[in-house]
């Protein structure tokens, strides 16, 4: 038996609720209200079980985490703990005393998402007037308190000719970290899949820009870039492999591997506080489902890339072959690999423009 | 990399013991970086008033080496830390 190495990370999504209403939201379509998410109490004492369970860095995510009132005192406990707090924020409800709060708090690093490079595209894909230009505000007073800023362009057909554009804005913004990600087709972007779907010669393109500006910037600005991987050979190392690097906590405190594995049918998930965080990790069903190769099929079972990609994601393969035991479909060696690639050619031609907003 | 640099530790970028792993980690955006011993004592200079050459040289002198054989190597962790968006000069 092979061990199993300590958590590095923990998402923890404190609510459901957000301001804007991305079409491509990874948040699970049924989103929780605010009468089931946890307590203040819940989440410091998830803090102190992550931290002595060796977790070095904890995501405050969502929906929108700056929404809960315990934000600052959750972000002061985890960095009193020894937690890199980091915060995943829309950005429009924070002013510049919600920010100081934060820094004083502790917090290292806030990620900023933007839905394009002009306004009148950005607030039209987050469903927010005046969104963009709020995000931009705060973003410049994020580096003034001396805090790292990450720029996350989530980019897909309706916004992607503005890449070069939002890179300039990151430049502009003196971000630490550009964070450029396709789409990836879950929850809500599955369901908005036909309008978001950039077509190849758009995605080869962007693609060209990504290489080529990373290399001009690098020691400036880090690039992180997340393929759109209907269009890729080999699938994406979900999560860094399942149950390997990160716990995902739900807003009512159920503990996930992944955000999206609630998709996946048969799966049991223990609840934060009820069941102790370690026991968990280590020994939790879901957990355990999908780590290492041992439940594989083929063509995973004997291919060289199994301790590498660890066969792609789960919950596409469920959502694409209809079996979380699949090879995720974008891999070259599935299956159905040549249809994936058809319908997602085919989806880049539709007419869709319009989206089915995220809502509660 | 130019020796009368002063690099430091970028904004947001932490160093901190860690209890569970038994070493010193470099922690930023999206970073873990599990530092060993040579890593730990070039991270300790990095104070924001020291020069590339400050640092090489304060290390050459406290291990009895050869500064010509100290300055190549702390180059190139520094220049790697600059490259990973965790150090600036």
């Amino acid at each position: 038996m092979t061990t199993i190495a300590a958590p590095l990370a923990l998402m923890a999504e404190l609510t459901h609720r957000c301001p804007l209403q991305c079409p491509y939201c990874s948040n699970p379509l049924e989103l929780l209200k605010a009468g089931a998410e946890r307590d203040t109490k819940f989440w410091l004492g998830v803090i102190d079980e992550a931290a002595a369970l060796g977790v070095l860095q904890i995501h405050f995510s969502g929906g929108e985490p700056a929404l809960r009132q315990d934000l600052p005192q959750l972000v002061e406990h985890a960095t009193a703990r020894g937690l890199y707090a980091n915060l995943i924020t829309s950005a429009v409800t924070l002013d510049e005393s919600k920010l100081s709060t934060l820094a004083q708090a502790g917090l290292a690093h806030v990620q900023i998402s933007f839905q394009g490079a002009r306004p009148q595209t950005a607030d039209r894909i987050g469903n927010y007037r005046g969104g963009h230009e709020k995000k931009l505000q705060m973003a410049r007073l994020v580096t003034q308190l001396g805090m790292s800023l990450t720029v996350n362009a989530v980019v897909h057909r309706q916004n992607l000719e503005e890449l070069p554009a939002m890179i300039d804005m990151a430049l502009e913004l003196d971000a630490d970290r550009l964070e450029i990600a396709h789409v990836q087709y879950h929850g809500w972007a599955l369901k908005n899949r036909a309008a978001l779907m950039p077509d190849r010669a758009a995605f080869e393109a962007a693609d060209a820009i990504v290489a080529q500006k990373r290399q001009a910037l690098r020691g400036k600005l880090t690039f992180d870039y997340v393929v759109p991987d209907y269009y890729a050979r080999a699938p994406k190392t979900c999560m860094g492999g399942w149950g390997q690097k990160t716990l995902n906590i739900t807003p009512d405190g159920r503990v996930l591997p992944c955000h999206a594995a609630e998709t996946i049918p048969g799966l049991t998930f223990d609840r934060a506080g009820t069941t102790p965080l370690a026991k968990i990790w280590f020994e939790g069903q879901a957990f355990n489902a999908f780590r290492g190769t041992a439940w594989m099929q083929e063509p995973c079972a004997s291919c060289d890339m199994k301790t590498i990609d660890f066969g792609g994601c789960r919950c596409q393969a469920l959502a694409l072959a209809g079996d979380a035991r699949a090879t995720d479909p974008v891999c070259h060696l599935s299956p159905l690999h040549q249809q994936i690639l058809e319908m997602a050619e085919t989806e880049s031609m539709a007419d869709e423009r319009d989206f089915v907003y995220r809502r509660i | 990399m130019d020796p009368s640099k002063i690099p430091a530790l970028r904004r947001g970028i932490r160093r901190q013991y860690d209890s569970a792993r038994h070493a010193h980690v470099l922690l930023g955006p999206e970073r873990v970086i599990v530092l060993d011993d040579i890593a730990v004592e070039i991270t300790n200079l990095l104070d924001g008033t020291r020069t590339l050459a400050d640092i090489s040289s304060t290390l050459a002198e406290k291990f009895a080496a050869d500064i010509a054989q100290v300055q190549p190597d702390v180059t190139a962790f520094i220049e790697e830390l600059i490259e990973k968006g965790l150090a600036t000069a």
